[in-house]
């Protein structure tokens, strides 16, 4: 068994890989957090009170699990789905009734999506009941705030892209909303032509939306929950009372 | 001879020859990214719409009955002959409902439009007497181009007295 072990472990290809030994002691266990890209988003060690579920309900994480499921199915959806004004809708019931798994695959980011909004608030609730977001957590809190406004615009521009009466007059209210940017004449009507890419809503608008919802804004929220996450930690892990009394684990 | 290891006070006086390049290389550096963001900024504006035009024209003036006609295609209709008008006088109004966009229909027993998706009405005048809708119809401009045809300008919002006479 130890020669099976050693041939797979104690090689040079291996330890290039793995340069910790197998986590069995509390150093290689450390090791294992600090040395892994994907790990060590964790801190080695965490307050014990922080591991309890009641702490955060998981509510963040699963946000970033969404955000994960989300990326994956709508980067499946791109293949089938073209944002011309033509195809958009019967591209959308193709997805439905002629894909394998399309319809799977749709629901699961349309549901994701609506989890996402709503999660959203649950974990803001959750950050504002436990205080979380004071002193030194007050600039996460900020960047919270702006990826809940990407958030829904991430929402509202995959609302546009299957191009039905609910998508376009969705859109509609949306174009006259920012129509009434004061002075309306100049600031509302450039920003109207700006994001609708015209004086109505037509292909320059869809092709706009589809842009922003499989690029812009992803691109930006994930770069923000970068600097959420990588804070959550310079910040000293998730907030608690009197960390004096409390025992490391 | 001053300490060398301490930062000199910064003052014009001072100002060194790497203190003017460092001075050039950030305005040049704010300049190509300002400008590259600008640049940005209009591209995104389109120069070209692939829309249907705001002004066109539709048939020859004698062509439409004294009364209230619609015009399908551009979604407008055209007043001729009443409601203060001679048989001459031509006014057009816009045939999409203020609220959410859809057709009004001119309904000639009660002299005003009334929309079919929630229940708006308007007078003879475009003016909302009834329903959700925030704005009255607007009134376009209307003109007679060179072959005789009319030309509506939708660009041209004109109050509800305005009248083309010929």
């Amino acid at each position: 068994m130890s020669r099976v072990a050693d041939l797979l472990f104690a090689n040079r290809v291996w330890k290039s890989v793995f340069r910790h030994g197998y986590p069995s002691n509390p150093r290689n266990r450390a090791e294992v957090m600090f040395q892994n890209v994907f790990l060590h988003i964790q801190s080695v060690k965490v307050f014990k009170r922080s591991l309890k579920v009641s702490a955060t309900f998981g509510l963040g994480l699963i946000l970033a699990y969404l955000f994960l499921l989300l990326t994956l199915t709508g980067f499946l959806l791109m293949f089938y789905y073209v944002p011309e004004v033509h195809r958009a809708y019967a591209d959308m019931k193709d997805l439905e009734f002629a894909v394998s798994f399309g319809v799977v695959l749709r629901n699961m980011h349309r549901w994701a999506a609506h989890a996402m909004v709503l999660f959203t608030f649950l974990h803001m609730a959750r950050v504002f009941f436990t205080g979380a977001y004071k002193a030194p957590r007050e600039f996460n809190w900020v960047i919270g705030i702006i990826l809940l406004i990407i958030t829904l615009f991430l929402s509202l521009s995959g609302y546009l892209l299957p191009w039905d009466q609910l998508a376009y007059w969705a859109i509609t209210i949306v174009s006259n909303l920012i129509r009434t940017t004061p002075p309306a004449d100049i600031m509302g009507a450039g920003a109207s032509y700006l994001v609708l890419g015209g004086t109505q809503i037509g292909q320059n608008t869809l092709i706009r939306f589809y842009v922003m919802h499989v690029f812009g804004l992803p691109a930006i929220c994930g770069l923000l929950m970068v600097v959420h996450f990588w804070r959550i930690r310079k910040d000293g892990g998730l907030a608690r009372p009197d960390e004096s009394n409390i025992p490391l684990r | 001879m001053s300490d060398h290891t301490v930062e000199p006070e910064f003052s014009y006086d001072q100002f060194s020859r790497r203190d003017f390049f460092t001075l050039v290389g950030g305005v040049a550096m704010a300049g190509t990214f300002g400008a590259a963001l600008v640049g940005s900024f209009r591209y995104m504006w389109p120069n070209v719409l692939y829309e249907p035009p705001k002004r066109y024209k539709i048939g020859p003036p004698a062509e439409y009955p004294v009364g209230v006609n619609f015009i399908a295609d551009q979604r407008i209709f055209l007043v001729r002959g009443v409601y203060g008008l001679r048989d001459n006088e031509y006014r057009v109004v816009s045939a999409i409902c203020t609220h959410m966009g859809c057709t009004p229909k001119w309904v000639q027993k009660d002299d005003r439009w009334e929309c079919p998706c929630h229940g708006s009405q308007f007078n003879t005048l475009g003016v909302k007497v009834a329903g959700p809708a925030p704005r009255p119809l607007p009134w376009y401009e209307v003109t007679v181009g060179n072959d005789g045809r009319l030309v509506v300008d939708q660009n041209k919002v004109v109050t509800a007295d305005y009248k083309l006479s010929i």
